[in-house]
């Protein structure tokens, strides 16, 4: 009930913000202007096989959808209503009426078939026979997503789950079209259905994009008015600085240290789009491919020692590291981003629920205490004798800059020399992560749903990061303990949101005391907007160009 | 002849075959899976994608398959960009690195082989050596930092030209100066030392003790011989070309062939890798043949062999 | 006797009294050949009198000896950061100024140097040295031997090195051991082609079968007969794979894929250099301006030493300076 009471707030709240950024623009189908803006290229307008946010930026444009985010929330789109039952476990949608550009109908079987085909380990645990279905148990027709009649469709839940949020952002998915396409579905824009505020005119791969407005949008009369979008790809910095000191681009979606410090005025922050820290190996084996094998037990002794892993958080002073390291980056020790909603819509869940466990500013004199424990306990007598530990990383500038100032503070304070950089290419340093074959590892985690548990669910037991392989084997899991599981289990079933993000900080508190994982930065974004382009927002948790009531003036 | 033509047109696909079979084993070797990276916490996922292209099949069934696609001229739809077709690719960005590659070879070539010709005539002269150390000190400076301090000057002080991009004629000629400059020093240099060479020989010493004008010996006799060795170079030289520069592409954002080879083969995009490889490889092999051909023509004493 | 007919008319090749006659001034013809001089001293002797390669010499050995000594006498330590000083602008305390975590830019560099001349020469040598050999190979023995060895490079030439490369860095991982492997692997070809087509070029000629005629072994005629008179082109081609290596390193860095930290490069450091070129200036200023200097030298001196190196080239500088005496002694008489 108190969840109901909440969403039917916002959702009134949403109409009247929407209703007010409606009235301000005296809007026409046809729109005006144009606006020429530099981000990267996506990977495929494929739906279904589209993987990256670079893409859901994309058919931000060129789909409607059934809720749409903007600037931190979400308003209806397409859903006309959703009803939920008695036991929040039956949400009925209801969608408008509306048509894709070559005058077909958007009906409710298409946003059925769009997200039945996206279901993945982590989204398919709400739905009734979700999970069943994704590991091949149960057919299309045991899953709880079914439409009832052209306008209604229905998603039934595996359970009351507190966290489930309703307010689906989902696009309509032609699965006629889709099966017509074949494999060459989205890769050119007569691949394409479109029905959102834009329609793609040209993609010429590797260098830009042009969109124009779409007249048969069903909000194409007030909002998104600016007329013709050039989306240009390019990946290098200076080219891209050089393009909007010009005066070619109005808008960078991400931009770099240097130009940051060149037009500071014009850029913006965003704080929190990825968790990075160092992930410990405790466990003794890896995978080689075909079997698992043990690895050299005196490093895996070292790393399973919590004061090693202490003494190594304790020596870094991240406040004072974090921003000379990496400019768009903010020191962290939290294990969830920091831009997750707390208990009230403009408080943030890490505010809400500081933590203390690991200081920002490290100690070193503490950092060579439990060194000095560490070292008593597995017996060795000075640092020199220590085994080398590898410490895996990417290949590229930031994470390399990183690893050397990190390897440099050690042996400062602690005189490790016994850390070895190793750097690889981003394919090969996954793969050797996921096999667990490192000792610590850089982890940069990121999750588009905006909730502490999408953060803290990594870490269960079993979790895709605490278990990176999934083999179920007890010795895989890094990080396992039955009171954190629990917590966060539990919460997805408590519905007072304040009670839930209470234990849902509690396991935090629990990962955190572990150290198993480090916390060094949240690696927030950089975005530049010229004074000729208002009203544009940006958020990294969500997706898309958000230029819905963004003018142009000439 | 035509025995000659058939047996090199033979050798050729078999060089072709050869290194599309040797690349599809080698890229296989290259330890993780394109979709590993696009998600790396969703094992499911790649092995989900991994069902869907096929590349959970054995190896040689693979590899029948692959080469199935290559005679009916199917290279077959790349691995990371879903719906992105191989032919697609080389349609589009083909026309852009062969015009950047054409436009340096035709500003680098003439202008590369008139100063080698100047230097070598004027021996020791102010050409010569001006020709000879700028030669020098452009080809010292690595290209992405002379391309980097051009886009400064030309772009951002004197606003010449633009910086990146590749939308109009003006947006061409950075990058175009910039690859040139390799080509012009390169071609003066060699066409300089083979001239010096050429000139060394008996048969120049001959024409000229005949009485034979300067000019007539340095046009027909020396640049003539010169050039020769220069040809034999000519079909890796503007394979090359056509296949861009990873480097420049990146500096001026331009979308080319060698930039979306270097980003397929490091994003594991087998498929692309490959199909970008063999058409590089026809690309090699058929500009040596055209070459070895002319050469005949031009050189009568090649053609016996 | 047996008669030879030339030009219609017969000969007899017998050489009687009258073929021959008397030297008048046996020293002034003596000193028109060349003194017989050993070949190496010459060659130094040539190379020292060249002001230009005195100059890259110069140049080489100031870059070598401050890359050597510069990292070991520096106060500051290549890969120690200090967030006090960060992002300083060229001062006498730090003449190349430092990084964005205050790493001292004048220490980096020079170490940078030792990898990236340690990568060159090494990786320059090794691949020139397979190439060599398997040139000699193809060429002398030719036929069959000939045909596969030239395919196989037309095969490996056509597979872009990157793939090797990568291949290598991942199994070697990223250290200037794996470096230079993966550029042995990738540039061999070029030089086993560049060599075959000289020892086919020399095959043939007639000291080569004198050579062989005496019943001397291939390996003898190759090293003793042939290398000398192909040494000038070797130098400028050695000279210049170097700068090839460096420039490879440079390009890998640029892609991601360079050496392991903390140790650092020049292709490495003027790369991270050229995205903040705007910034940072001097970030990229020196790193480029000392790898330009080191190419720029290497060039120079392998031009230089080829002048010195070539036989013909010897010969015909030393006639000239007996002309020019033979004319200055004439109009003195």
């Amino acid at each position: 009930m108190m969840k109901r009471v909440l969403s039917l707030v916002m959702a009134l709240a949403m109409i009247f913000t929407a209703a007010a950024a409606m009235a301000e623009s005296t809007g026409t189908v046809e729109g005006s202007g144009s606006l020429t803006f530099v981000s990267t290229e996506p990977n495929t307008l494929n739906m279904i096989q589209s993987a990256s946010n670079l893409d859901a930026d994309v058919f931000y444009l060129t789909s409607a959808m059934l809720y749409r985010p903007y600037n931190g929330s979400s308003y209806p789109e397409l859903a006309e209503s959703c009803v939920v039952n008695e036991t929040n476990t039956v949400y009925t949608y209801t969608i408008k009426d509306a048509v894709y550009t070559d005058g077909s109908k958007i009906t409710a079987a298409d946003f059925v078939y769009y997200l039945i085909n996206k279901l993945d380990a982590t989204s398919a645990v709400y739905y009734k026979n979700g999970v069943k279905y994704v590991n091949g148990e149960c057919t299309v027709a045991d899953l709880g997503i079914y439409a009832v009649d052209e306008k209604t469709f229905v998603v039934e839940l595996e359970a009351a789950t507190a966290d489930f949020d309703p307010q689906l952002e989902i696009y309509p998915l032609n699965q006629a079209f889709v099966e017509a396409k074949g494999d060459a579905l989205g890769g050119t824009p007569a691949d394409m259905m479109y029905s959102g505020p834009y329609v793609l005119t040209e993609w010429v791969y590797g260098s830009y994009l042009t969109f124009t407005k779409n007249p048969t949008y069903i909000n194409a009369a007030d909002s998104f008015q600016i007329k013709d979008l050039k989306m240009i790809h390019s990946v290098d910095e200076s080219g891209r600085y050089a393009m909007f000191a010009a005066g070619e681009v109005d808008l960078m979606v991400t931009v770099g240290e240097s130009t940051v410090e060149q037009i500071p005025d014009k850029c913006h922050y965003n704080p929190g789009s990825a968790i990075q820290g160092l992930e410990f190996n405790t466990k003794g084996m890896y995978f080689d491919g075909s079997t698992f094998a043990p690895r050299d037990p005196a490093v895996t002794a070292v790393l399973a020692n919590k004061n090693f892993r202490m003494a190594l958080s304790y020596a870094i002073n991240r406040d004072l590291i974090v921003p000379v390291v990496n400019g768009s980056g903010t020191a962290s020790t939290r294990v969830i981003n920091a831009d997750v909603v707390g208990n009230t819509a403009d408080s943030k869940f890490v505010d809400d629920y500081p933590s203390t466990v690991i200081p920002g500013a490290g100690d070193e004199a503490l950092a060579k205490e439990y060194m000095e424990k560490a070292l008593a306990e597995l017996g060795y007598k000075s640092v020199s004798e220590l085994p080398t530990i590898k410490y895996l990383t990417f290949d590229s500038n930031m994470y390399r800059l990183t690893a050397e100032v990190l390897q440099s503070e050690w042996k400062r304070v602690l005189g490790l020399e016994c850390i070895q950089i190793e750097l690889k290419p981003v394919s090969d340093a996954v793969m050797s992560m996921v096999f667990m074959d490192y000792d610590i590892y850089y982890q940069s985690l990121t999750s588009t749903a905006d909730a502490p548990r999408s953060f803290l669910e990594f870490w269960i037991t079993g979790g895709s990061v605490s278990d990176v392989m999934q083999a179920g084997a007890p010795f895989s899991s890094i990080y396992s303990d039955p009171k954190f599981d629990e917590l966060v289990k539990n919460a997805m079933y408590e519905f007072d949101p304040v009670k839930r993000n209470a234990m849902m900080a509690e396991a935090e508190q629990l990962l955190l005391e572990s150290y198993i994982f480090v916390p060094i930065q949240w690696n927030g974004n950089y975005y530049a907007v010229s004074d000729r382009l208002q009203g544009y927002v940006q958020n990294e948790s969500q997706d898309g160009i958000m230029i819905n009531y963004a003018t142009v003036t000439e | 002849m035509t025995k000659y033509i058939i047996k090199r047109l033979l050798i050729s696909l078999l060089t072709i075959w050869a290194v599309a079979t040797v690349c599809f084993f080698l890229l296989r070797l290259l330890p993780g899976n394109p979709f590993i990276l696009q998600n790396p916490l969703d094992m499911k996922n790649a092995e989900k994608m991994m069902a869907y292209y096929g590349l959970d099949r054995p190896l040689w069934e693979q590899y029948l398959s692959y080469l199935d696609g290559l005679i009916h001229l199917d290279f077959g739809y790349s691995l990371t960009h879903v719906g992105r077709s191989v032919n697609a690719v080389i349609a589009q960005y083909f026309p852009i690195t062969a015009q950047l590659g054409v436009q340096a070879l035709l500003l680098g070539m003439p202008l590369g082989l008139l100063l080698g010709i100047l230097s070598a005539v004027r021996r020791g002269g102010g050409l010569d050596y001006g020709c000879q150390l700028s030669s020098v000190v452009l080809t010292a400076i690595p290209s992405f930092v002379l391309a980097a301090v051009m886009q400064l000057i030309f772009g951002v002080y004197l606003k010449w030209f633009p910086v990146s991009q590749w939308l109009s004629f003006r947006h061409t000629i950075l990058p175009t100066l910039v690859l040139s400059i390799g080509v012009i020093s390169g071609h003066c240099r060699s066409m300089r030392t083979l001239m010096l060479e050429v000139g060394r020989q008996d048969y120049l010493k001959t024409a000229k003790a005949k009485g034979v004008s300067n000019v007539r010996v340095v046009v027909f006799h020396q640049i003539r011989n010169a050039i020769l060795p220069m040809i034999t170079n000519m079909g890796l030289e503007i394979a090359g070309m056509l296949m861009g520069s990873y480097i420049i592409e990146k500096v001026f954002s331009i979308p080319g062939l060698g930039a979306y080879f270097v980003n397929s083969i490091t994003g594991l995009d087998y498929t692309m890798t490959l199909g970008l490889v063999v058409f590089q490889a026809v690309i090699v092999v058929a500009a040596n043949f055209i070459v070895d051909l002319l050469y005949g023509l031009i050189d009568p004493r090649v053609r016996v062999v | 006797m047996e008669k030879i007919k030339k030009n219609g008319q017969l000969y007899d090749d017998t050489l009687t009294e009258e073929d021959f006659s008397p030297v008048p001034d046996r020293a002034a013809i003596v000193d028109q050949i060349r003194p017989s001089m050993r070949y190496w001293p010459e060659v130094g002797k040539r190379l020292m009198k060249n002001k230009m390669a005195i100059a890259s010499l110069t140049v080489l050995a100031v870059i070598v000896l401050l890359a050597i000594f510069v990292p070991i006498f520096s106060p500051y330590e290549y890969d120690a950061s200090n967030f006090l000083a960060a992002k300083q602008k060229p001062s006498w305390a730090h003449p190349f100024g430092t990084d964005k975590v205050g790493r001292d830019m004048f220490t980096r560099v020079f170490v940078g140097t030792r990898t990236s001349l340690l990568i060159g020469v090494i990786g320059a040598l090794i691949p020139y040295i397979i190439g060599m050999t398997i040139g000699a190979i193809s060429g002398w023995v030719g036929g069959t031997v000939d045909m596969v060895i030239m395919r196989v490079v037309d095969v490996m030439l056509c597979i872009p090195s990157m793939i090797y490369m990568i291949l290598i860095l991942v199994v070697l991982g990223g250290s200037p051991v794996s470096l230079i492997v993966a550029l042995a692997l990738s540039g061999w070809m070029g030089s086993a082609r560049g060599f075959r087509g000289r020892i086919l070029q020399f095959k043939n000629r007639e000291f080569v079968l004198a050579a062989k005629t005496l019943g001397a072994r291939p390996g003898r005629i190759i090293i003793r007969h042939i290398l000398p008179n192909i040494l000038g082109n070797m130098a400028v081609g050695l000279c210049s794979a170097i700068p090839g290596a460096i420039f490879a390193e440079a390009g890998m860095s640029y892609i991601g894929l360079g050496i392991s930290p903390p140790m650092t490069s020049l292709g490495q450091l003027s790369t991270d250099g050229v995205a903040v070129f705007m910034t940072e200036f001097h970030r990229f200023f020196f790193p480029s301006l000392i790898i330009s200097l080191l190419i720029f030298a290497l060039f120079m001196f392998g031009n230089c030493l080829r002048d010195a190196l070539d036989p013909k080239l010897r010969d015909e500088d030393y006639m000239a300076r007996v002309y020019r005496r033979m004319r200055k002694g004439g109009r003195k008489a």
